[in-house]
């Protein structure tokens, strides 16, 4: 009873305030929990590491035997470049913290809770966009900076089958109405506007199962993960009308529309293998499909009415859509455990969605190698804290390979981009 | 024996584990500033909001976050309310967006040992609309609005927090003092928009979603009979500021936008009760720092064509500090039920609107009631009404007119005093006299009712 009171500490003090936050982007692109991250994200599916199963496979909280708890900090450096030249594309920093929670056996079966954050510590969420016509680096410019949240439900109804649910509630902001009235009456001066818009729910559903097929000889030592993700992309509208009614000089509107589309999700399966060898170490694969081929969101278009007597000659541009493709990820880890020691590495190969630029636009991205290592001590906490604690550390290099938007109109210049993505991270995971 | 308590604790962790999963995946039962107009979980709800001094559950965290120290080893609270409003203005009765509000909340007790053992309880406390996350109204100065009412309880409240138990003595009484941390969200950002090399406008964009966060703090004392309490609130309003810079055909088209919606003040409470065995009486004094309040209204600044640059001159807004006085109480039926009950009264925290502004309020009268089911020793069923009367008031305006002569000096602005929209021209007896568009003029009426009722489940170690 009390290490289930004890758990809940982290769960609610810390966790549950962003609950109506939920999203999941940062852990495709950095992961989330030590394992995840020091095994280039191939024990997500199979073996996430404590309350980290909530984000990468939910199924797998049914496995922890006890309420565990997790703290992790990462900073990752945004090596990237533009013709050769810094690109200054935003460092990604933030906390990782989630729960995970075993409930008393219904009908004899498992079941758990878990939730995880990734609270950015510079803003919550971050949207940009700028002209079609300026490279963007579109995968790492806003998508690592916004906060990720997933609680998620799990339960065993077999021995060798765990199934995991999770909900995760994103939003959107619908500037509905910025109506303003401009102008003179009674020879004063007028300024004053009117306001109605609203955040309102977006629910990301996720879930995944885990097999253990003890009783199959071949696959006795292994875990067999399936993973699934809806998928999500903020959308921004704002409508911003201006009254102007200057008497005898000018009346009209001016009308100022956006939208914009931006932190695009893709829809996700994932599969993954766990080989247990020599009792203790690990060995992981995983594949993952990520449906890009939906996305829609390169370009915001903003449109502007001029209604006050003069019409500037605007025109409309209609931009072509993004074409990207879906694309299957590889990744492969290893991870050796030496009584309180644990040795982690990783690779993942990860293609880029992204064709070739050749037109007006220039959206970069480019295949991506990652390289991960990470290391664990297992130790027992000081007396005001008298419980196992595992220390984790861990390294990713994300290297983007160096590629060039040649443009098929030659009088659109090319744009040569790499560069790497330097990722370091420190965590604590308590079990109570 | 020991069996039948491993069942009972099973069982309390079956209803802990579906309370914790109705709010985990139907998030929207988190509450949100409802709070401070709907109250917080049906308990203290069904007593006009008396709880500085009496909470005893996670929603200690928004009405003395010391009680925490006050609440069982691990409690945990879930449950909805409705409302429904009627605010007189001129073009009729208007009601309060968003009609369904949750809220949740779970206390619980530190892992801390040694010398922080049993000493620090832990608490998250949420309210939140059903339909949305978030809504910001805000309105023209001269529509009537209720800014008490109208856009304050329209977003996600949540605050977790803490308390610490300075000294618990069968003889001194026990101390303790708590904190909580309001948190949410600030909007900040740019668009510029212009030509591009498409010639079309093109749209570059920058906005930030920032945290924000105020403090809860609170004393509490019990001693034997007489439990005493003291909260303050920090002040906590959305703010959001935005600017548009757009260039088009070689003309500007510049907007700056600020403004803080959803706005509570800060708030100073004491309280008192009085508890016996079968009953109990407290009261509470609660003071609304409204004075801070700047202004209901967005501030802009544009540029536009022909008009060129115009900074907008809001009308003052004055806000007046407030005082709610709640008196409420409990009496035990049987073994089952408890009977409470409640009356408030708060004065109005704005002056008669003269001017241009329609900003209404008026004195209210809270009236409530509530029965509390125990259905197992650990599981509580909380249910309440309330209703809360606007005493009805009309605010005359002040006019002020142009020269008889049909001269043309123009009158000063006055936030107190409504002017003449069209100047009068000699030949035109149509521009003869006061004129103006106003809705107020020459007098508004306000007043109303707002009624609401909830329920919440409480499970308790």
């Amino acid at each position: 009873m009390k290490r289930l009171l004890s758990g809940v500490l982290f769960f609610v003090a810390v966790a549950l305030p962003f609950t109506s936050l939920w999203a999941s982007k940062p852990s495709d692109l950095f992961q989330i929990g030590q394992r995840a991250k020091s095994t280039a994200g191939s024990s997500g599916t199979t073996m996430p590491s404590g309350p980290a199963a909530t984000v990468n496979n939910p199924a797998a909280l049914t496995h922890i035997p006890g309420i565990v708890a997790g703290f992790s900090y990462s900073y990752g450096y945004m090596g990237l470049e533009v013709n050769g030249k810094d690109a200054n594309v935003l460092d990604y920093r933030g906390f990782d913290l989630g729960l995970a929670l075993p409930l008393p056996q219904v009908f004899s079966k498992k079941i758990s809770l878990g939730l995880t954050v990734h609270l950015p510590d510079q803003m919550i969420l971050r949207m940009q966009a700028i002209p079609a016509s300026e490279p963007r680096f579109i995968r790492f410019d806003n998508y690592p900076h916004r906060l990720e949240t997933a609680a998620a439900v799990a339960f065993a109804p077999f021995d060798w089958l765990s199934i995991g649910l999770g909900a995760a509630i994103m939003m959107d902001f619908d500037g509905e109405e910025f109506h303003l009235k401009v102008g003179s009456k009674s020879g004063q001066k007028i300024g004053e506007m009117e306001i109605s818009s609203s955040i309102p729910y977006r629910i990301v559903p996720f879930g995944g199962l885990i097999i253990t097929p003890e009783h199959v000889p071949l696959l006795r030592k292994c875990k067999l993960g399936f993973f699934y993700r809806e998928p999500y992309h903020f959308n921004l509208n704002m409508n911003v009308m201006a009254d102007v009614d200057v008497a005898g000089i000018v009346t009209g509107d001016t009308i100022i529309a956006l939208r914009m589309h931006d932190h695009f999700s893709p829809r996700k399966i994932r599969a993954g293998i766990a080989f247990n060898f020599f009792e203790k170490h690990n060995l992981f694969f995983d594949l993952s499909w990520e449906q890009w081929s939906q996305f829609d969101a390169g370009f915001s278009t903003m449109k502007i009415l001029v209604d006050l007597g003069i019409n500037p000659p605007l025109v409309e541009s209609i931009l072509p859509d993004d074409n990207f493709r879906d694309i299957l990820i590889f990744s492969g880890g290893l991870e050796l455990v030496f009584q309180k020691v644990m040795l982690r590495a990783g690779y993942g190969y990860h293609p880029t969605p992204v064709p070739n630029q050749v037109g007006f636009s220039t959206l970069m991205d480019s295949d991506r190698h990652v390289l991960a290592t990470g290391v664990g001590f297992n130790f027992k906490g000081p007396a005001i804290l008298p419980y196992p604690i595992q220390f984790g550390l861990s390294y990713q290099l994300h290297y983007l390979v160096s590629r060039t938007a040649s443009k098929h109109n030659s009088t659109l210049p090319s744009v040569q981009y790499g560069g790497s993505i330097h990722q370091l991270s420190i965590g604590l995971k308590m079990d109570f | 024996m020991i069996s039948a308590k491993i069942t009972k604790l099973l069982n309390l962790f079956n209803i802990i584990a579906f309370v914790v999963l109705v709010n985990l995946l139907l998030p929207h039962l988190a509450e949100a500033n409802p709070a401070d107009l709907f109250g917080t979980g049906s308990k203290s709800a069904a007593m006009a909001d008396t709880g500085v001094a009496s909470a005893d559950q996670a929603d200690a965290l928004f009405l003395n976050p010391a009680r925490l120290a006050f609440t069982p080893k691990l409690s945990i609270m879930g449950g909805l309310v409705f409302q429904q409003a009627a605010l007189q203005t001129p073009a009729g009765n208007r009601s309060i967006k968003d009609s369904w509000y949750s809220h949740f909340g779970i206390s619980f007790p530190s892992p801390f040992k040694g010398f922080l053992q049993d000493k620090i309880q832990f608490g998250f406390f949420a309210v939140a609309p059903l339909a949305e996350m978030t809504r910001i109204e805000m309105r023209l100065p001269s529509d009537p609005a209720y800014p008490y009412f109208e856009n304050r309880s329209q977003r996600l409240v949540l605050i977790p927090g803490f308390s610490y138990i300075l000294f618990d003595s069968p003889t001194a009484g026990k101390l303790s003092f708590g904190f909580g941390v309001n948190y949410f969200a600030a909007l900040e950002g740019a668009i510029i928009g212009r030509e591009g090399a498409t010639r079309s406008v093109e749209a570059r964009v920058f906005e930030e979603i920032q945290g924000k966060a105020t403090v809860n703090g609170g004393i509490a004392y019990n001693y034997k009979s007489l439990h005493f309490g003291f909260s303050y609130r920090q002040a906590f309003g959305l703010d959001f500021h935005n600017v548009s810079f757009n260039h088009i055909a070689g003309t500007d088209i510049n907007l700056d936008l600020k403004g803080t919606a959803l706005y509570s003040p800060h708030t100073l409470s004491w309280g008192v009760v009085w508890k016996q065995p079968r009953y109990s009486i407290q009261f509470n004094l609660i003071e609304y720092l409204w004075s801070f309040y700047s202004t209901p209204l967005v501030s802009m600044r544009s540029q536009l064509p022909l008009v060129g640059s115009l900074v907008g001159q809001l009308p003052e807004t004055k806000f007046n500090n407030t005082m709610a006085f709640l008196l409420g109480g409990s009496y035990k039926l049987n073994s089952k039920f408890i009977l409470r009950g409640g009356v408030g009264f708060e004065n109005k925290m704005l002056p008669e609107q003269t001017g241009k502004t329609n900003l209404l309020d008026t004195h209210k009268f809270k009236l409530t009631m509530g029965l509390t089911w125990k259905l197992s020793t650990r599981l509580f069923l909380h249910g309440h009404l309330r209703y809360i009367h606007l005493f009805g008031s009309t605010h005359h305006k002040n006019i002020m007119t142009t020269d008889a002569d049909c001269g043309t000096s123009i009158p000063a602005s006055s936030s107190t005093v409504l002017s003449d929209e069209v100047h009068c021209v000699p030949d035109d007896e149509s521009t003869w006299g006061f004129q103006t568009t106003n809705p107020g003029y020459p007098s508004i009426s306000s007043g109303g009712g707002v009624f609401a009722a909830g329920i919440t489940l409480e499970v308790r170690q």
